[in-house]
């Protein structure tokens, strides 16, 4: 069951079998490997970026840059904010909003917003155990 | 910096262009471009185009990897050099509308051949020229000479018409130097010769003349590397290509693991490819007889193929001596008789029976040697027999076909692989 929950928790093509792996490679006891895993492939994903952007309502290509600018201090290049747009809505996570085919706004979905909720709990319970693990004894 | 950009979008996928093209303009127009940005384009078009696999772009990869290795194969071949030299066995005493001459004198080359290209013959000919010198020092002499048999040396006859009085045939010698080759195909003349004069008239073949048309050359060029390994290599992609791309497009559509389907047929190919290596090499020399008496043949067929007819050819040509000294001659001549001998019966054009008689062995000389003794069998027992094709030296072993099994064992690879994806998902989802 924790195997399908991690696949379904990735959502982004990668095998259980390579999770695994990467639970064995990081061999890391303190806090739990698939905690670890989750983070590290949760943040090297701009997906990520774009879903929390646009939790906020619809917005076009140079808006969600602009902003997640500002909330994450990130500048997206234009290939890899339209590359995590291209691979989000393929999985059904956002939708095109408009009809203008230059500045088309993106909106979030059903399932998108049910996405961003899963992987912003897993992320609050990563950075509450490093916070209280950080805490001096 | 426009023309980069440009350059830049045309890597992403066609359709991709078509769907997000005019966003990523409008994008790149209010946010303006930094030589940055053109890298991080470039970047994810090339993410794009390897994660967005298609039947298309497997079998091109798979065919420009087949393309590669052929390259690379070739270039790693080391380049061999042949020397010639043509020469003529004719009888010493020219007998006018003699037909047979040519039977004659073909069948007094195979005893000159017998003797000539022996292990002690060929031994003597590799130390006295310094041949095979790395191979002689990481590999025993007895393996080097059969090498040097089955690889270096070709005995080829030429159009019998261009000799009416004799056997014309040419000597060929390939070495990594010119002048080594020269020298090795001189020494294989030298041996012929030598050979025909001390050999004492064969029945029926009488003395014989040998002339040496043209001495040894000194080649110049390289000799042209073999293709059809190339060929092969090639459309080894192609075809695997094809299988894979075919695999992706059903596993694509069944949800199967595409990984471990890969990873079970390269483990396949691997051992397939590991066994046939380990497999020794297997010639087989084929002749054509035509006998007139059929019932007269078939009992010779029997008598040749029985157990101390077998026996006695195995002494005689020295067959398989480890084994006869571990197993036993019983178990060598039932394992000769089964799988080392063929006699089959074809048809011919003319509506007539003939018989092919082959001989499978891994050294190509004792293929030969062993057919050729096989059609003196049955030549002898009966009457009127005409051999249409004479024992033919093999150049390139029948067996292990290691390309095939290398295929083979991708194959059940990409079998269980398919089975252990199937069954290992199902598991998943019961849990």
């Amino acid at each position: 069951m924790r195997d399908q929950g991690l696949g379904r928790t990735l959502g982004c093509g990668v095998e259980p079998e390579v999770a695994r792996l990467l639970l064995f490679a990081l061999d890391i006891r303190t806090i739990t490997p698939y905690d670890i895993t989750r983070y590290v492939l949760i943040m090297s994903d701009p997906t990520l970026l774009v879903l929390a952007s646009l939790a906020e309502g619809e917005k076009h290509g140079y808006a969600m840059m602009e902003d997640i600018q500002r909330f994450a201090g990130i500048r997206l290049g234009p290939g890899t904010l339209y590359g995590a747009i291209s691979r989000l809505e393929e999985r059904g996570w956002i939708r095109a909003a408009g009809s203008d085919d230059r500045r088309r706004p993106y909106a979030l979905t059903g399932a998108g917003r049910q996405h961003l909720e899963e992987q912003v709990a897993a992320l609050g319970g990563v950075v509450e155990t490093a916070k209280r693990r950080l805490r001096p004894a | 910096m426009r023309l980069l950009v440009r350059l830049a979008v045309k890597l992403y996928p066609a359709a991709w262009r078509a769907r997000y093209g005019r966003e990523l303009e409008a994008l790149m127009e209010d946010a303006g471009v930094s030589g940055g940005d053109v890298w991080d384009l470039a970047r994810e078009a090339m993410v794009m185009q390897l994660t967005s696999v298609s039947f298309a772009k497997i079998v091109a990869g798979f065919t420009l990897a087949g393309v590669m290795a052929a390259g690379v194969w070739a270039l790693s071949q080391t380049r061999h050099y042949e020397s010639t030299a043509v020469m003529r066995l004719s009888p010493a005493e020219a007998v006018s509308g003699d037909p047979d001459v040519r039977a004659r004198m073909s069948q007094r080359l195979m005893k000159l051949q017998e003797v000539a290209l022996s292990r002690s013959s060929l031994a003597k000919i590799m130390m006295a020229q310094n041949l095979f010198q790395k191979e002689r020092m990481e590999q025993p002499v007895e393996d080097v000479i059969e090498k040097m048999r089955n690889r270096s040396i070709r005995i080829l006859m030429v159009d019998a018409s261009r000799s009416p009085r004799g056997t014309l045939f040419m000597v060929k010698f390939s070495a990594a130097k010119p002048a080594e080759a020269q020298a090795a195909t001189r020494a294989i003349v030298a041996a012929l010769v030598e050979q025909n004069l001390a050999q004492e008239p064969a029945a029926g073949a009488g003395p014989a003349n040998i002339e040496v048309l043209g001495p040894a050359s000194l080649p110049t060029e390289p000799a042209a590397i073999d293709r059809a390994p190339i060929v092969r290599l090639a459309g080894l992609g192609l075809a695997l290509g094809l299988a894979f791309g075919s695999l992706w497009w059903m596993t694509r559509r069944a949800s199967m693991s595409l990984w471990r389907i890969g990873a079970f047929a390269v483990a396949g190919m691997a051992v397939g490819v590991a066994v046939a290596f380990l497999m020794p090499n297997e010639f087989v020399s084929t002749a054509v007889l035509r006998a007139a008496d059929g019932p007269a043949t078939q009992a010779a067929v029997r008598r040749v193929l029985s157990d101390e007819s077998v026996a006695a050819m195995i002494r005689r040509q020295g067959l398989f001596q480890k084994e006869v000294g571990s197993e036993g001659m019983e178990a060598v001549t039932d394992k000769v008789r089964n799988e080392g001998i063929r006699v089959r019966t074809v048809q011919t054009a003319q509506g007539m029976t003939a018989y092919t008689v082959s001989f499978r062995y891994p050294d190509r000389f004792t293929a030969q040697r062993v057919t050729q003794d096989l059609v003196g069998q049955f030549t002898g027992q009966v009457a009127n027999t005409e051999v249409l094709d004479r024992p033919s030296q093999p150049v390139s072993p029948s067996w292990p076909n290691r390309l095939q099994i290398g295929v083979l064992g991708s194959v059940l690879g990409v079998l269980l692989g398919t089975a252990a994806s199937y069954f290992g998902r199902t598991r998943v989802v019961v849990a």
